[in-house]
């Protein structure tokens, strides 16, 4: 007999297992399966915004972040030019700070609560392929069994893709995009000893950007970056770490994270995509996280929103009237209502055609959505 | 010797049981010695980290003499040698004596306490408590860090030892102690007392930007209320039940007033209505900032309209937030804008998210009256700026809507500042809605006129029902009624909605007024007293006011609140209970004979008092029941805090209410608040209420400083003589009032033409301005003294150009360019810079000071910009931004800029062809120009245009001469000289006046000299040729206009070319 699942998650990184763990713990029996080895890092700006804290407050699990020593972040600090703008974490709903855990920490979190809910979780499977019925419905899908060598279906009446920006699952459906940004950064990040500050840093001059950002091991993460041109012509004329240093200069991070006193290598992100939001849904189909909806790091949302389109796609999965359909539309509804506004001005702060004055104008943007976000999520309620 | 030194609550010693003569420690730094050492552990310090506590800013050296000084002092007060050794490298306090000191003593069973978790234990220390650490030293660093770390121990002390009630008193945020309270109350079941809590605990929220009580809370709340409602329909209208709505007041939705009204709704917004709010919000959505005034009588259904635009505009998703002026009788300033300030970071609490800190703290002063300095300068000025910033903030998604009801009643603080909201946001999807009764004269009616001259206003006139609309109402409540009954409430209601509503409800009884007869018919006389005495307090109040008010004993008053919300006289709200109608709380007010009034103001101040209420509302009581002399104490402490938050003619009116009552001490501070607060507002009275204040003052080192700012006063009103004999005999002494003093004799030497006098003692002021925590004012003042110096000197133009670029950078030189430099700006305008560079830069330049909150400095780069786009020749662009800065001067009290703006206006006007309205705006700048600080440059100015403006040669001529004898020769500006004595030999060469019109030419080319390079040379071609005409001379006239034409093209200033082919 076919075994079958009501739900299968294509790709556990923060998306995916927070979605899975949602609706096992709902009751529903879920299979995830990824790709890649348990606990692999990844690329991460690791920051969380208020939105994500927030759902991990109310899933229970923000004590074992903290309790992982993420330390809290109550301020954030934004330089414009030379000046100084200091904005502190007001408490409100469970959230008193914010918090950048390392991906090998939330990532880690969020799977064992998923198998602890229930879900059965498959590292080092990938997926090769859909199943669909005969009218088109994706029904499950095929798995590579690296001991065998053998490819082998599973079924369910939901197949979730959370497996990133080259989503197989969004591929294979043809998910078109509802919305396509224009612009991309390019980034040079890394690592460096944190110092005595836990504030989030964000760093404006024309034609850059950086960050700061306090993560576990009391390291920073640091990033610097601008349009892809920017990035280049520094790359091509100078090493990488000679390139740190000229455009950490310039963008106002100053001495406070040398290249000399790196603590990892310094990685260059380039060649990213612009922006986008794919159609969330479809018969026997779902897409979350990245898979689904893409905004350049310099967001640095792109784990809150991966974080809060788990939750609103298991609300509106376990809100539907046949379990484990998704309630016709409201997830997509949610979801591009809240991003689309961040979507358009994260673009246009990835164009890094701003000055000063357009800058905080595309903040305040910013800013405004992330409130409806946060009380989108309110609204939620209480976890399942 | 045994000593005991009391530093809780106060500092007092005892020596072997005899307490020190409390003289003895009126020198501050002798106690202050003695205060920082007994709090030191073995009371021993080492002699620089002492000298750093006491004297920051001073060097070891320097501050070594003080040291001796003060501990001499010590010494004699402690009664020996030895109670205070100075070794070379220490100093100890009492080393040979057995000392106890209250505040170490209470924290060493503290720490027990805490460290055995012992709840007895904590009590005694709670108990040991006497009060804060020297609260009468609120200011000294060293003090602060040590009251603040003590409290917080006591704080853990009552927490530790379950005292939760006296935890809601002493930390009133506090929501956990609040519910604990609440629970046991519940539990005891005195539910009435839980919800009282219940409300103390809002009222302490609200302090807070964006902060609501927990889930939980409401949780319990909900709980409490649902037993304890009398009807229960009456819960299921309270806010509790509808989140989105939890402001603290009932919700004005429909569905509620169909509760309220019982049988049918209240007639819904006609679609012309409709059509238009529809037609605002679109406006609004596409991003055309706008202010609606929706007027009509009382009663008209101003509210449910405003309802039906709240709910449109949150279903279109935009953010909604409410503010009703007069809730609270005596409110302070900004209340009712701040109020939906508070409603809007509560509703939306993340948005806080974005809002820098310092424009937080800035709201959040406001919203408490926190902000303690009285003369602060620029308190108003950031709390404009900050308030802004929140709105536009939630404006940055699908829009927000700032709804301001009884808009009538709000003080011309508020007023002002929605005036600047308006004019801020006009390319935000923001509106502001204003609701008010009659349209009278007044603040509101001016924003109202300058909103509208921009296009951004939109008014909506309510208007009573008609006979058809009216006789479909009664028809909903009576469908059997006849034509004569309609006829009948036609008549009776006006057709006023709310008075046909409350008729039929009343039973139709048509022979009383309405509301009246509602409460008439409904309450006993008892109940009624004791509701007349709780609306004297405002349309709000709570449990606490209601039982202080009325003296009732507490079932009884409760059962007076139930029955008044069983007859829909009261609804509840978060905070307490509210008139569900301010006609209603007007019915019971008016049926009150004036001396009854009296009689409940005097009974409401007590019992403001008693609840430890803000002084403007108790002050207000006083003077409202005539007790103006108890009045005294809180209106001084109310005027300061209005004061810092800008609203000085508000807290000149309150000063003026007690005046004729105050004696003594309060008598001398009234007056020279009153001297201060005159001087901020630019008023010339500024200089007799300093006299004033001298005269009533015995003090000799207040006496010192009030002379000093006399002396200000006089300069800047030109009175040199004043000034000089004011300041005679006064020297500096090491204090922060030196700085005022330096400034004083700066700016007077500066106007009597010394100006190497003006330029020491500005470099004096400089470094006291720069080592204390110097007044806005101060740093204003400094500025232009400086800017005065170096203008007068020549080197100020190239300076100015410079700084501005740095000033777009660096937000501390950007806030220090404003209204003084204007005239230098000139240099700039006519100088070699193109105008797009300056426009640019300009804009720059205001966007920068905007952020930091120095609207001086925006609306001196706006001022800038109108000028530029004034030579430039875009009339339209130089109308808009000169009318933004005469404006934004006038709100924020800068009047040269004021003057400066509507000069530039005047020509603006003139180009455009409208003589009348040029001299409309000079003659408004007149006045302002001479009562300013940089009068002596802009009169000039004023009075050339004047010449320009004047109906015919005869008048202008005329006012040549009105203008040579306001000026005198000596003072005046040899930059600015050219502005008046152009016009001026124009003026004369009209009416053949030669000589005279040489004259002039002969002061314009001494002037020009200063002007080198730049368009002034064309201005002196053009006058020469106009002289040359006048002489007869016309090929030298026509040669030498030519070349003026082709210089001013040079320029980039097209309108003066113009003029001179014409």
């Amino acid at each position: 007999m076919k075994k079958t699942w009501d739900v299968i998650v294509v790709g556990v990184r923060v998306a995916g297992s927070a979605t899975a763990m949602l609706l096992a713990r709902a009751g529903l029996r879920v299979l995830c399966v990824d790709r890649s080895r348990k606990g692999s890092d990844t690329l991460s700006t690791h920051a969380l915004m208020r939105g994500g804290v927030l759902q991990l407050h109310k899933w229970g699990l923000l004590d074992q972040v903290v309790a992982a020593g993420t330390p809290p972040v109550r301020r954030t600090v934004f330089h414009y030019g030379d000046e100084r703008v200091a904005v502190s974490i007001k408490p409100a709903s469970g959230v008193d700070a914010l918090y950048a855990a390392r991906r090998t920490v939330l990532d880690a979190l969020l799977v064992g609560e998923a198998v602890r809910a229930g879900a059965r979780v498959e590292f080092g499977t990938p997926v090769v392929g859909l199943c669909r019925r005969p009218d088109g419905q994706v029904s499950g899908v095929l798995l590579h069994d690296h001991r065998t060598g053998q490819v082998h279906a599973e079924y369910a009446n939901l197949v979730i893709g959370a497996d990133g920006r080259d989503s197989l699952v969004a591929r294979e459906v043809a998910a078109t995009n509802v919305f396509t940004g224009s612009y991309s950064g390019a980034y040079l990040y890394g690592y460096w000893p944190g110092d005595q500050s836990n504030d989030y840093e964000w760093f404006y001059r024309p034609g850059l950007a950086a960050g700061v950002i306090p993560t576990n091991g009391n390291a920073h993460c640091v990033f610097v970056g601008g349009a892809p041109h920017r990035l280049q012509a520094e790359l091509s004329r100078h090493s990488t770490a000679q390139a740190w240093d000229r455009l950490a200069a310039e963008s106002g991070l100053g001495e406070r994270a040398h290249s000399a006193d790196r603590l990892a290598p310094i990685r260059v992100v380039r060649s990213l995509p612009a922006g986008y939001l794919r159609t969330a849904q479809g018969p026997g189909w779902a897409l979350v996280g990245d898979a689904g909806h893409w905004m350049d790091p310099i967001s640095t949302h792109g784990m809150t929103s991966a974080l809060r389109d788990a939750e609103l796609l298991a609300d509106s999965i376990l809100s539907s009237p046949v379990i484990p359909s998704p309630e016709a539309s409201s997830f997509q509804l949610t979801r591009d209502r809240i991003s689309l506004p961040m979507l358009q001005a994260s673009d246009e702060i990835a164009a890094f055609r701003w000055d000063l004055t357009r800058i905080r104008v595309l903040l305040r943007r910013m800013s405004s959505a992330m409130t409806d976000e946060g009380e989108a999520l309110t609204l939620l309620g209480p976890a399942a | 010797m045994e000593v005991d030194i009391t530093m809780l609550g106060g500092f007092s010693i005892r020596v072997d049981g005899a307490e020190v003569n409390p003289a003895e420690w009126r020198r501050k730094q002798a106690a202050a010695i003695v205060k920082v050492l007994a709090l030191t552990p073995r009371r021993t310090l080492h002699r620089e980290l002492l000298i750093d506590q006491l004297w920051p800013e001073l060097t070891v050296e320097e501050a070594a003499p003080r040291l001796h000084k003060a501990a001499h002092y010590a010494r004699r007060a402690l009664g020996g040698p030895g109670s205070l050794v100075l070794a070379s490298e220490s100093v100890a306090l009492l080393p040979q004596d057995e000392v106890r000191v209250d505040a170490l003593e209470f924290e060493r069973i503290a720490e027990e306490a805490r460290t055995a978790d012992d709840a007895a234990l904590a009590g005694r220390a709670a108990d040991a408590y006497s009060g804060d650490l020297l609260p009468d030293d609120p200011y000294d660093e060293w003090a602060q860090h040590n009251r603040e770390r003590l409290r917080m121990l006591y704080l853990d002390s009552l927490r530790l030892a379950n005292r939760w009630e006296v935890l809601t008193t002493v930390d009133p945020t506090d929501e956990q102690a609040h519910l604990n309270v609440i629970t046991d109350l519940a539990r005891r079941g005195d539910r009435r007392a839980a919800l009282r809590q219940f409300e103390r605990l809002e009222r302490a929220l609200r302090q807070e930007l964006g902060v609501a009580p927990s889930r939980t809370a409401v949780g319990i709340r909900a709980a409490l209320l649902a037993a304890d409602t009398p009807d229960p329909a009456q819960s299921s209208g309270t806010a509790v039940n509808a989140p989105t709505f939890g402001a603290g007041r009932p919700i004005r939705r429909p569905a509620q007033e169909k509760i309220i009204t019982g049988r049918a709704d209240p007639p819904t917004p006609g679609a012309a209505e409709r059509d238009l709010l529809k037609q605002v919000l679109n406006d609004v959505t596409s991003g055309f900032g706008r202010t609606l005034f929706i007027s009509g009588p009382p009663g008209v259904g101003k509210t449910t309209l405003l309802a039906w635009l709240e709910d449109a505009a949150n279903d279109r998703g935009m953010r909604v937030a409410s503010g009703i002026a007069a809730q609270i009788e005596g409110a302070w300033p900004y209340a009712p804008v701040l109020e939906a300030i508070a409603d809007l970071s509560r509703r939306h609490p993340a948005l806080l998210d974005g809002l820098d800190d310092a424009l937080r703290t800035e709201i959040e002063n406001a919203l408490t009256g926190r902000a303690a300095d009285g003369t602060a300068h620029g308190g108003q000025q950031r709390l404009f700026v900050a308030v802004a910033e929140m709105v536009r903030l939630a404006a940055a998604g699908a829009g927000t809507v700032i709804v301001i009801d009884d808009a009538h009643q709000a003080d011309d603080a508020s007023s002002r500042l929605l005036h600047y909201l308006a004019r801020s946001t006009v390319s935000d999807r923001v509106l502001f809605v204003l609701a008010h009764r009659q349209d009278r004269s007044g603040t509101l009616t001016d924003v109202r006129r300058s909103l509208s001259g921009r296009g951004t206003a939109v008014s909506l006139e309510m208007k009573p029902l008609s006979y058809e609309a009216v006789s479909d109402l009664v028809r909903r409540f009576n469908p059997d009624a006849d034509d004569d009954f309609v006829g009948a409430v036609w008549v009776a209601s006006a057709g006023i909605p709310f008075a046909i509503v409350e008729l039929m409800r009343a039973g139709g009884d048509l022979h009383t007024a309405p509301a009246r007869s509602l409460v008439l018919a409904a309450l006993s006389t008892a109940q009624v007293h004791a509701l007349e005495a709780v609306a004297i307090l405002g349309l709000a109040f709570d449990t606490d006011e209601f039982l202080a008010v009325t003296g009732l004993p507490d079932d009884d008053a409760y059962q007076v609140l139930d029955e008044a919300q069983a007859h829909q006289l009261l609804v509840r709200t978060d905070a307490g209970f509210e008139f569900r109608h301010s006609l209603l709380r007007d019915a019971l007010l008016d049926q009150l004979s004036p001396s009854q009034r009296r009689e409940l103001h005097r009974r409401a101040a007590q019992a403001l008092i008693r609840l430890n209420r803000s002084p403007a509302q108790i002050g207000y009581h006083f003077v409202q029941g005539g007790e103006q002399a108890a009045a005294v104490p809180w209106v001084l402490q109310a005027a300061r805090t209005s004061a810092a938050l800008g609203a000085y003619r508000e807290a000149l009116d309150t000063l003026a209410a007690v005046r004729a009552q105050a004696t003594g001490l309060d008598l001398e501070l009234l007056l020279s608040m009153r001297a201060d607060f005159l001087m901020a507002a630019a008023d010339a009275g500024a200089v007799d209420a300093y006299r004033d204040a001298i005269a009533a003052t015995r003090d000799p080192v207040a006496q010192s400083r009030l002379r000093a700012r006399l002396a200000r006063a006089a300069t800047v009103t030109g009175d040199l003589d004043t000034a000089a004999i004011a300041l005679e005999g006064l020297s500096t002494d090491g204090t922060p009032d030196d700085a005022v003093l330096l400034l004083a004799k700066g700016m007077l030497a500066m106007h009597q033409g010394d100006l190497q006098g003006a330029e020491d003692a500005a470099a004096q002021a400089r470094q006291r301005v720069a080592l204390g925590r110097p007044e806005d004012w101060q740093m204003f003042d400094l500025v232009a003294l400086q800017g005065m110096v170096a203008h007068q000197k020549g080197e100020w133009f190239q300076r100015l150009m410079l700084e501005m670029r740095a000033g777009v950078r660096q937000p501390a030189m950007a806030t220090r360019i404003f209204d003084s430099h204007l005239c230098v700006a000139e240099y700039l305008l006519y100088g070699p810079t193109p105008y797009a560079e300056v426009l640019a830069l300009a804009a720059a330049l205001r966007e920068t000071a905007e952020r930091s909150g120095v609207l001086r400095a925006v609306a001196f780069a706006t001022a800038l910009r109108g000028e530029t786009a004034l030579m430039m020749g875009d009339l339209e662009l130089a109308e808009t931004e000169l009318r933004e800065a005469a404006d934004l001067h006038h709100d924020i009290g800068s009047i040269a800029g004021e003057a400066h703006s509507l000069q530039r206006l005047a020509e603006v006007q003139l180009v455009l062809g409208d003589r009348v309205e040029a001299n409309r705006l000079l003659h408004r700048a007149l006045p302002l120009a001479r009562f300013s600080s940089i009068g002596l440059h802009l009169l000039q100015r004023v009075f050339g245009t004047m010449i320009v403006a004047a109906q015919d040669p005869a008048a202008a001529r005329a006012i040549v001469d009105r203008a040579e004898a306001t000026l005198g020769v000596s003072d005046r500006c040899r930059f600015c000289a050219i502005m008046l004595a152009v016009p001026a030999a124009k003026a004369c060469a009209d009416v053949g006046d030669i000589d005279d019109a040489q004259r002039y030419l002969a002061l314009a080319e001494q002037s020009a000299k200063n002007w080198e390079g730049t368009a002034w040379e064309a201005s002196m071609l053009e006058l020469r040729s106009h002289l040359a005409a006048r002489t007869g001379d016309v090929a030298e006239s026509d040669r030498l206009r030519v070349q003026a034409a082709e210089l001013f093209d040079a320029f980039g200033q097209p309108l003066d070319a113009q003029r001179c082919r014409a």
